[in-house]
């Protein structure tokens, strides 16, 4: 059993982590900015201490100050949540050297898995498809060849990116030829790393990602399929479970292909894995987040299962609690971003303070937040203010809950994305369930 | 006079503002309202250890006085391991830029530099006690 919990993170998940260390019967520490003192996780936490200035890199990505706070309230372990150092191999070696205990996967799981290359290497090996594309671009001649072969257009990605940075897409041997270069100086840039490779780029993918968990003893389980395909610039902003195109065939496969790359690698705790599923019925492997997801709730509507609370238990050493064929899958579970913007004006950030704040209820509804009456939601970080996440007994049921839910929510004094929501509820393409990662560039909102 | 109805209304109209004070006349009767703007706290149950403590009183309004942070999370000490002997007590006279103690930083010793010169007032955090980013260590009466 840990000692103590750290919470490396602000916000929602450090509100969502501090919870399940509770019902663990685990102490917890949370960290905060000076900006964030009023924030909902220094208040539920059991000790809280500043870290720094306002601007995460100063706190939040302030690796001393983290594991400082940790040594003066005897924390022995660490839930880094998502973002800021959560994919930080650095950040999990240097926990390790001060015999505090990273909860996720090894500095070198994370190192391995967030080169993309490598990731598509190892996953190819073991026979889980990849997108056709090349290896490390060390000259022009290269992509050119394989662009040919493959057929316009392409993406050129960078091997340490992510979250849609340091990607461009190429439509022909001109673009690409300039393109590359570009890419190559972004991804230096960015990342700190230049390399970059291409890949046949599909039109009109969906974004399909498997929920797993595997603990220390080789034993991995995966809890189904999310769909994340309504993006807007690659930032999801609803998340579905079942995925309304998939077969069961597909998902069969998807889950095997999962469970075969987990164990190969050696990986400990929660993760997922993210596909690239085309309209021919066939899919791709892209990456692995080596973290807890923003979506991870609604996996766990469907499942009753507490991603975060075995994710724990796998982190002190516990073998996983349940088997792949005791995971029962019910029903279906929608999940909705809330922003503090205003999409009236391109979903420009409205920080400020909430005057009065009322959350849905009732039957299958569950809300995430950090926030509450009276809070002042700062300009320094990203602007999630709450996670809406239904459950249905099929997707029509689901549906119709996520539209009473956001009738009922009432956050005054600041502008929300609920009205947007309201009206992508209404789509035909999103009621029949018909959308890829392009649904937004055909969605008209505000006309 | 001034009707307390009146009063009403006026705090009515200001209370939605960020105004936080106003001086009204009439004739000879004068009324001067503050407002307060403090944030709300959320109030819990929870129970609170006290390692790291704050200092329960703000930074003192008082421009004679200095107040002294800490940039480190860390263990305190006023003790100069050198001389064996604490590098300040209270009424000590300091410089800017004197060692007025140190912060612990994962083994590492961290100075505390005064940033005034100025006479020690307070010692705000006992030896040994854990502080964190922010957290005011020392008051010091500015000498100019």
């Amino acid at each position: 059993m840990f000692r103590k919990i750290l919470i490396a993170n602000r916000g929602e998940i450090a509100v969502r982590i501090i919870r399940a260390a509770k019902e663990l019967g685990i102490p917890t520490v949370s960290v905060h900015s000076e900006a964030d003192e009023q924030c909902l996780h220094t208040q539920l936490s059991d000790q809280d201490v500043c870290i720094g200035p306002a601007l995460s890199s100063e706190s939040y990505l302030n690796i001393l100050a983290v594991i400082s706070a940790a040594e003066i309230t005897g924390a022995d372990a660490i839930h880094p949540g998502y973002g800021f150092l959560a994919e930080n191999p650095k950040f999990s070696g240097i926990c390790k050297d001060h015999k505090i205990t990273f909860i996720g996967p090894s500095a070198e799981v994370i190192d391995l898995l967030g080169n993309k290359a490598y990731a598509r290497n190892t996953m190819k090996e073991i026979g889980v498809p990849i997108t056709p594309g090349t290896d490390i671009i060390t000259d022009t001649r290269e992509p050119l060849e394989f662009a040919s072969r493959a057929g316009y257009p392409v993406i050129v990605k960078a091997v340490a990116g992510g979250g849609g940075k340091g990607m461009r897409v190429a439509w022909s041997d001109e673009e690409l030829a300039n393109i590359i270069p570009i890419a190559q100086a972004e991804a230096k840039s960015a990342f700190g790393n230049p390399d970059v490779y291409v890949e046949k780029f599909l039109r009109e993918p969906r974004h399909i990602e498997i929920q797993f968990l595997a603990d220390n003893y080789g034993n991995v389980v995966h809890l189904g399929e999310r769909d994340c395909s309504i993006q807007r610039r690659h930032q999801k902003l609803v998340e579905e479970s079942p995925s309304p195109s998939l077969s069961a065939d597909v998902r069969e496969k998807m889950g095997e292909a999962v469970k075969k790359g987990v164990k190969k690698v050696g990986y400990s705790g929660a993760g997922t894995m993210e596909f690239l599923y085309d309209t021919d019925g066939k899919f791709y492997f892209m990456e692995v987040n080596t973290r807890i997801q923003v979506e991870h709730p609604v996996t766990e509507m469907r499942t009753s299962i507490d991603i975060v609370k075995e994710q724990i238990r796998t982190a002190m050493g516990e073998r996983l609690s349940f088997k792949q064929e005791d995971v029962e899958f019910k029903g279906n579970a929608i999940e909705c971003r809330i922003n503090a913007e205003d999409p009236y004006m391109n979903f420009m950030p409205t920080p400020g303070v909430i005057q009065d704040f009322h959350l849905p209820g009732g039957p299958g509804i569950r809300v995430d937040t950090h926030c509450y009456s009276g809070y002042e939601i700062p300009k320094f970080y990203d602007s999630l203010l709450a996670k809406v996440i239904v459950w249905g007994r099929n997707r029509e049921e689901a549906i119709a809950r996520m539209k009473r839910a956001l009738q009922e929510f009432r956050a005054s004094g600041i502008k929300t994305t609920i009205p947007f929501y309201e009206k992508l509820l209404e789509s035909p393409d999103f009621l029949k369930g018909m959308y890829s990662t392009n649904f937004l560039e055909n969605f008209k909102f505000n006309c | 006079m001034i009707d307390i109805k009146d009063i009403k209304k006026i705090q009515n109209i200001f209370s939605g503002s960020d105004i936080g004070e106003i001086e009204i006349r009439h004739g000879k009767d004068a009324l001067r309202m503050t407002i307060s703007h403090a944030k709300k706290k959320l109030r819990t149950n929870r129970v609170k250890p006290p390692a790291p403590p704050k200092a329960a009183d703000p930074s003192p309004a008082d421009p004679g006085i200095y107040e002294l942070h800490s940039k480190w999370i860390g263990f305190f000490t006023r003790l100069n391991s050198k001389t064996g002997e604490n590098y300040i007590k209270l009424r000590d006279v300091v410089k800017k830029g004197d060692i007025v103690g140190h912060v612990r930083v994962l083994g590492v010793l961290q100075d505390i530099t005064s940033e005034v010169n100025g006479k020690v007032k307070e010692v705000l955090v006992e030896e040994g006690q854990p502080i964190e980013y922010g957290q005011p260590v020392m008051r010091f009466e500015i000498e100019h």
